[in-house]
Formats: C-alpha cells, sequence, structure tokens
C-alpha cells in the first residue's frame, strides 16, 4: 500500500507542480527573470512525505514540463530542484532537526543550484560573457532565495490543513494538534 | 485560464516521424540536441537548418504550431540576440555614442555569434518541440519506461516513473477543473489573485492552494485503495495492449541521423 500510495502522491504533486507553473500568478520582476508563486509548494510538501516522494515529484516535474513546454531550460531548472528535495526530506527523515534549521539550509541549496545551473548555461547563449554569467547566477541564487522563503510561508499553512485532516504526517505539527 | 492548458502538444498524423519508436525518437532528439551543442562552424548551421527544416517537413506538423512552441521563447530569444550584438567585441560596423565613455557598437563579429546564438536556442526549441508534437504523452512514457529498463540493475524504478508520470497526466485536466472552480469560489467572496504586493498575493494563494492540496491527498488516498483491491503490484509480470516494435523505419531514421553526425563533427575537425 505504502509504495503504491507514495507513486499516487508523487503523481498528484507532480500533476500540481504543471499547473502552478501555468497559474497567472506571477510577480512583476524586470525579465528574464520570472517568479511564480507557490510554484515550489508541491515539492517541499513532498520534502515532507518522504525522500522518495520527493524524488518522484521532481523527476516528474521535469518530465512534465518537457512534454508540456518543450523547453529544455525550463527542464533543467526544475532538476536542480532535486538536491534541495532530498537533503529536505533526508534532513526530516533523521529527526530531531528544528524545522528553521531545515528551511534555512534547504533555501541556501536551493539557491546555489540554480544560480550555478543559471551560470552553467549562460555561456552556452552568450559566449565569452563570463562577467555576465557571474551577474546572472547571483541575481539568480538571490531571487531564489526571496523566492524559496515567500514559498515556505505559503506551504506552512497547507501543511497544517494536511495534518489535521490525518492526510500527512510530518511530526512538525501533530504534537501542537 | 488553468483549464485552457494543452496536455502535452500532440498533433495526430500519419507522417514518418509520427510512425518512428518513441524509444528511437527520444534518443535521437538527445543526440540532435548534443550535436546542436558542439557544432560552431557556419556551414555546420547552414547543413543543421537544412536537417532541420526536412525533419519539420517530414514531420507534417503544421508550421503554426511550431511557431506556437517558440512563442514562450521569444523574449528569451531577442534577449540573447541583443546582448550577444552589443556587447561582442570586434571590428566595429556601427557605433552611436551615448554619454561619457559609453556607446552603443555593433561589431561583424557581434552579428555572427548573435546569429549563430539566435538559431542554437531556436534549433533547441524546434527539435524538442518535434518529439513532443509527434508522440503522444502516453507514448512518451512507454518509451522512457523501456529506455529506462535496463536500469532497474541498478535500482531505477522505471514502472514507477511510467506509472506516475501517466497519473499525472490523467489528473491534471481534473486537477485544473477544480482549481478553476475554486479560484471562481473564492473570487465571487473577494478574493484577488492579481494585484497587491507579494504578501497579499502569497495570502490570496493560501485559501485557493489549501482546498486544492487537501483533495488532491484525499483523492491520492482514494486512487491508492482502489488500486491494491484490485491486486496492483507494480511493474512486475505487468503485460501491455500496444507492444513496441522498432521497424525498417527506425533503422533508416537511426543511419540518417547519424551519417549526419558524422559530417558535421568531420567538418568541424577539418574546418
Amino acid at each position: 500500500m505504502n509504495k503504491t500510495k507514495n507513486t499516487i502522491s508523487a503523481a498528484l504533486l507532480t500533476a500540481l507542480s504543471m499547473l502552478i507553473a501555468f497559474s497567472p500568478v506571477k510577480l512583476p520582476v524586470p525579465p528574464p527573470f520570472s517568479v511564480t508563486l507557490a510554484s515550489h509548494v508541491p515539492t517541499m510538501l513532498a520534502v515532507f512525505i518522504n525522500p522518495w516522494v520527493a524524488l518522484f515529484s521532481v523527476v516528474g516535474s521535469c518530465l512534465g514540463f518537457w512534454l508540456l513546454t518543450s523547453n529544455i531550460i525550463i527542464v533543467i531548472r526544475a532538476a536542480s530542484h532535486i538536491l534541495f528535495a532530498l537533503a529536505g526530506a533526508y534532513m526530516l527523515k533523521k529527526g530531531k532537526v528544528n524545522i528553521f534549521a531545515v528551511i534555512v539550509a534547504t533555501s541556501l541549496i536551493h539557491a546555489a543550484a540554480e544560480g550555478l545551473i543559471v551560470y552553467i548555461l549562460t555561456p552556452l547563449v552568450f559566449p565569452d560573457k563570463g562577467a555576465a554569467a557571474l551577474a546572472l547566477g547571483y541575481t539568480a541564487a538571490i531571487g531564489t532565495l526571496f523566492h524559496h522563503y515567500v514559498d515556505c510561508a505559503i506551504t506552512a499553512p497547507i501543511l497544517y490543513a494536511l495534518s489535521r485532516a490525518k492526510l500527512i504526517s510530518t511530526g512538525v505539527f501533530e504534537r501542537r494538534i | 485560464m488553468l483549464k485552457d492548458i494543452t496536455l502535452g502538444q500532440y498533433v495526430p498524423g500519419e507522417s514518418f516521424i509520427h510512425k518512428l519508436d518513441a524509444r528511437v525518437k527520444i534518443v535521437l532528439t538527445f543526440v540532435y540536441i548534443i550535436i546542436l551543442f558542439i557544432i560552431d562552424q557556419t556551414i555546420n548551421y547552414a547543413l543543421f537548418t537544412i536537417f532541420t527544416a526536412m525533419l519539420v517537413f517530414l514531420s507534417r506538423v503544421p508550421i503554426g504550431f511550431i511557431l506556437k512552441g517558440l512563442k514562450p521563447m521569444l523574449f528569451i530569444l531577442s534577449f540573447t540576440a541583443v546582448i550577444n550584438l552589443f556587447m561582442t567585441q570586434g571590428e566595429t560596423i556601427w557605433s552611436y555614442h551615448i554619454v561619457g565613455s559609453w556607446s552603443l557598437e555593433i561589431t561583424k563579429e557581434g552579428i555572427v555569434i548573435a546569429v549563430l546564438m539566435l538559431l542554437r536556442l531556436l534549433y533547441l526549441v524546434i527539435g524538442t518541440s518535434l518529439l513532443t508534437l509527434t508522440t503522444s504523452p502516453l507514448m512518451l512514457t512507454d518509451g522512457i519506461e523501456k529506455l529506462l529498463e535496463p536500469f532497474k540493475k541498478i535500482g531505477v524504478p522505471s514502472h514507477e516513473i511510467a506509472m506516475m508520470m501517466t497519473i499525472a497526466i490523467r489528473f491534471i485536466p481534473t486537477l485544473a477543473e477544480e482549481t478553476d472552480k475554486i479560484m471562481k469560489a473564492q473570487m465571487a467572496r473577494g478574493a484577488d489573485f492579481e494585484s497587491g504586493n507579494i504578501v497579499r498575493r502569497a495570502k490570496a494563494m493560501i485559501p485557493l492552494l489549501v482546498p486544492l492540496f487537501v483533495s488532491a491527498f484525499r483523492r491520492a488516498d482514494d486512487l491508492a485503495v482502489a488500486m491494491e483491491s484490485r491486486c496492483y503490484r507494480g511493474g512486475d509480470n505487468r503485460t501491455r495492449m500496444k507492444q513496441m516494435k522498432a521497424t525498417y523505419r527506425d533503422a533508416v531514421a537511426g543511419a540518417v541521423v547519424t551519417l549526419f553526425c558524422l559530417v558535421l563533427i568531420v567538418n568541424e575537425i577539418i574546418l
């Protein structure tokens, strides 16, 4: 039952990831950057289920974005979420870790991974522009850090509601309920 | 609205490319992307243009669908071209003095790099779009499952990945409809999702996302019970209604792409 349920949970979180990515609720930021509010929420929730669901929902989102948009850049950036999702899921699995420590650690990993992706991909379209790649990488990393905290704030009430409905066992809210 | 999301971009058809095995198409698409990032010579870009045009012609996908796929990339494409055009050092052919030591310059090398990088991004999108335009999402997930099968030995759960994708694709319209209903209900109560500062927008998202996720997790529970009660046990010993079979077409496609890659690599080495 557990494996089947994990597969289905990962599938529905994948579907929600794709759905939120196409949501009209975007923050007005100067292009080429974009911020879709709550786009990381499904991955953050998967982190609280277990590492398997976290990994699967990220892989699913990558495949889903590829099927829906064919935009390889979106797929690569989505793939970078594997690092923070797995790190967060393993930290929570180990237990006895402060939730705020998990949020800070995952946000730093997330920001570093996205910044690195932008830094690596920029020379593919802007050859000989090392300085531009570095600047874009830093901007993406700082933007991601900010976006991560906003999405964490959106995830908290959803997680609380799911815990109360006994649909997810997080170990974070149970003691208070 | 969210209900308008197209599932994949599949355009049904009977062309040579449509009839290719999904596994072959996935592998050849990866080869296409890799070779696109290897080439650097102008002659190779010209050959690549002819090859991509030939693929589009063979796929018989209306050009409008391919151009539609380029629409979201329009900003990135123009941004890439403009930055490369004005920021590349070299032999100046046009300049405009702005203020102090600041001036806009277009160089010969800038024009070449801007065009080549624009083509690289353009072909990247067209190449990957052709795969999703000519293969149904279900065939693609089946193809991915088959391609990942050899990795089962090292623990890659290929069947679970394919099953997850199939369920995700199946549930997108259902969840989109539900999101639409919740959004309309919240808007009727005065919710505003598209204005205000970040805190206001984040707060507005919560009454939308909480019922959506709770209902999605309830669905996950119900579906798991339904599947288990029908004796679903994962991928072992499962049979398929449609078996994937590579034919002479796939061999021809593989040979043509290999030959084309060899020509490009030889050009890169010689020129």
